[in-house]
């Protein structure tokens, strides 16, 4: 091959590659570096002494019972929260799916926008509504079920519930999603060969969702596990996450080390956590073998 | 069920989601035309919030600073996405995988993380928080979600179209300046927008971010809420849910609504 040949292809190559180079330098500058600068962080005695290592934050970590405490806390909530957002969402789900009529595109769009609304907006309007002597408590008032004065607001009750309430549109347009994948033909043929409502749930409608629900899961774990504007607004004192305490070494006790270490454990522990629900999901391997077996039935 | 029917008592669930899902929206909403300072019954319409909002107080001078920052942000990422798209669609092997795992890092990991890991590489180089730092952190958590929208158009475009423009003498560059990037115009825009939506979001990257003493519309918000009720939070709510609501209806209208969002959300 003639050199000027070899220069040409070469500079085409480059030219080609140069798509994508300021994109891999932005996220290498913005999001590569600082994930791999946490650790080094995380092993500084202090930020301003570059050098000095040590691992006493890691091990004021784990032998300090409150950050063990808050770290089981923050997971149980995020569990918690993706169960009953789940629970709440499957059906609104499973029901926009079975939507026939031509206001099925304006609720799905409706659906999305408190997902596109900011998060900060969400908490202030749950906050209004949920206030003592708010809409909500004077209704409650007088029908005599609850004191206008009373609220679940500054309680883990109400953190709780504003993660439900704002996970609540992703979890639907997923589930959704799943739903309308399940044919009505196959209740039908399940039905017909003699299944139960429950079997129809259990044994065409579960499997084939599970997908979905693990990326739903996904979705809604992983934010809740790092929040800590809610429980801060909403929480009270006995609402505090592992958030909270991340936040407060960086930006008020400035011990940014400390802070690495915290954050550093909190994404191994998501990892670990959202990697294990994926394997449980996928340990029966039901969809795929309610698929050969509807297969089967179809030959 | 038989097709087209629904049981009264699903459809009665799916509406009591919906009030559910609307419920704090709508009382905000309402609120805003009340009268009352502390959100009180009973309510007595009026104006006057929209005009403490927009005469008194920060909330709307750091709405116009957060659509700056989000209009900056949303074109970038719109250009540098395109870019990355074109290439990923075009690419595999190693290289591609990682930009792919970046991406997938950049949208997955909470941003509670990743704002404490910018904000200490930032400061450790001297840069610190600035508005610089907003717009890049900004940035690099929206790129992913023009990325996503923009490469499945792209994969959805029969190469045959441009092989045809091709095979009638269209140069490659110019086959795909005239054909494929026209026909990937909307997603692009779609991107863009949700890039701006996210941008404008963004509290956490901000809140890291951001110099002492600059208040996005979200940092704003941060600090009136701890603080309680604020009628001219509802006011500029109402304005903010009204606009979200237009965006979201253009998105739609632009093939990149609620289906492709569920390929690219976090």
């Amino acid at each position: 091959m003639a050199p000027d040949r070899t220069v040409t292809r070469l500079t085409a190559r480059v030219g080609v590659h140069s798509l994508m180079l300021p994109s891999l330098a932005l996220l290498t500058v913005m999001v590569l570096i600082p994930l791999g600068a946490l650790a080094y962080f995380s092993l500084l005695e202090d930020v301003n002494r570059h050098g000095s290592f040590t691992g006493s934050n890691y091990s004021h970590l784990t032998t300090t019972g409150l950050y063990r405490h808050l770290y089981v806390k923050s997971v149980l909530t995020a569990l918690l929260v993706t169960a009953l957002t789940a629970l709440v969402a499957w059906p609104a789900g499973w029901a926009l799916s079975r939507v026939r009529s031509a206001r099925k595109p304006l609720l799905l769009t409706l659906v999305i926008v408190p997902y596109l609304t900011s998060y900060l907006l969400l908490i202030y309007a749950v906050f209004v509504l949920f206030a003592a002597n708010g809409p909500l408590m004077t209704l409650l008032d007088t029908l005599h079920v609850a004191s206008a004065q009373s609220s679940i607001i500054y309680t883990p009750t109400a953190t709780i519930l504003m993660f439900v309430y704002e996970n609540l549109p992703i979890m639907l347009l997923v589930l959704y999603a799943a739903s309308e994948r399940i044919d009505d033909d196959l209740i039908a043929a399940a039905r017909s060969l003699g299944a139960g409502r429950l079997a129809i749930f259990s044994r065409v409608i579960l499997p084939l969702s599970i997908p979905s629900l693990l990326a739903g899961t996904t979705l809604v774990f992983i934010p809740v596990a790092g929040a800590f504007v809610e429980p801060q607004i909403l929480g009270g004192a006995n609402g505090l996450l592992v958030g909270n305490v991340i936040n407060d070494q960086v930006t008020l006790v400035n011990n940014q080390p400390f802070g690495a270490a915290l954050s550093l454990v909190l994404l191994a522990v998501i990892v670990l956590v959202v990697g294990a629900l994926n394997l449980l999901g996928r340990l029966p391997r039901g969809a795929e073998r309610v698929r050969a077996r509807l297969a089967e039935a179809g030959d | 069920m038989r097709e087209g029917r629904m049981s009264p008592l699903l459809r009665a669930y799916l509406v009591l989601a919906f009030c559910f899902l609307f419920a704090p929206l709508v009382i905000v909403i309402a609120m805003s035309f009340n009268a009352s300072p502390y959100g009180t019954f009973p309510f007595v319409p009026t104006l006057h919030w929209y005009h403490v909002l927009f005469s008194q107080g920060n909330l709307f001078h750091a709405t116009l600073l957060s659509v700056e920052i989000s209009v900056a942000v949303a074109v970038s990422s719109a250009l540098l996405g395109t870019l990355l798209a074109i290439w990923l669609v075009r690419h595999r092997g190693p290289a591609a995988l990682a930009l792919n795992g970046l991406l997938i890092a950049a949208i997955t990991v909470p941003w509670l993380i990743l704002g404490v890991a910018m904000l200490l590489v930032l400061d450790a180089v001297g840069v610190g928080r600035s508005y610089m730092s907003i717009y890049l952190g900004c940035l690099a958590v929206s790129l992913p979600f023009v990325v996503l929208v923009v490469a499945a158009r792209m994969r959805e475009l029969d190469p045959a179209l441009e092989e045809a423009a091709r095979s009638l003498g269209a140069k490659p560059v110019q086959a795909f300046w005239r054909v494929t990037v026209p026909l990937a115009a909307p997603a692009i825009a779609g991107g863009a927008l949700m890039a701006f939506m996210v941008c404008f979001n963004n509290f956490t990257i901000q809140y890291f971010l951001a110099p002492f003493g600059v208040q996005t519309l979200p940092l704003e918000i941060y600090t009136l809420v701890r603080v309680g009720y604020k009628p001219d939070i509802n006011a500029l709510a109402t304005i903010i849910v009204a606009v979200t609501l237009l965006l979201v209806a253009v998105l739609q209208w632009l093939g990149s609504g609620s289906q492709r969002l569920l390929r690219t959300s976090r």
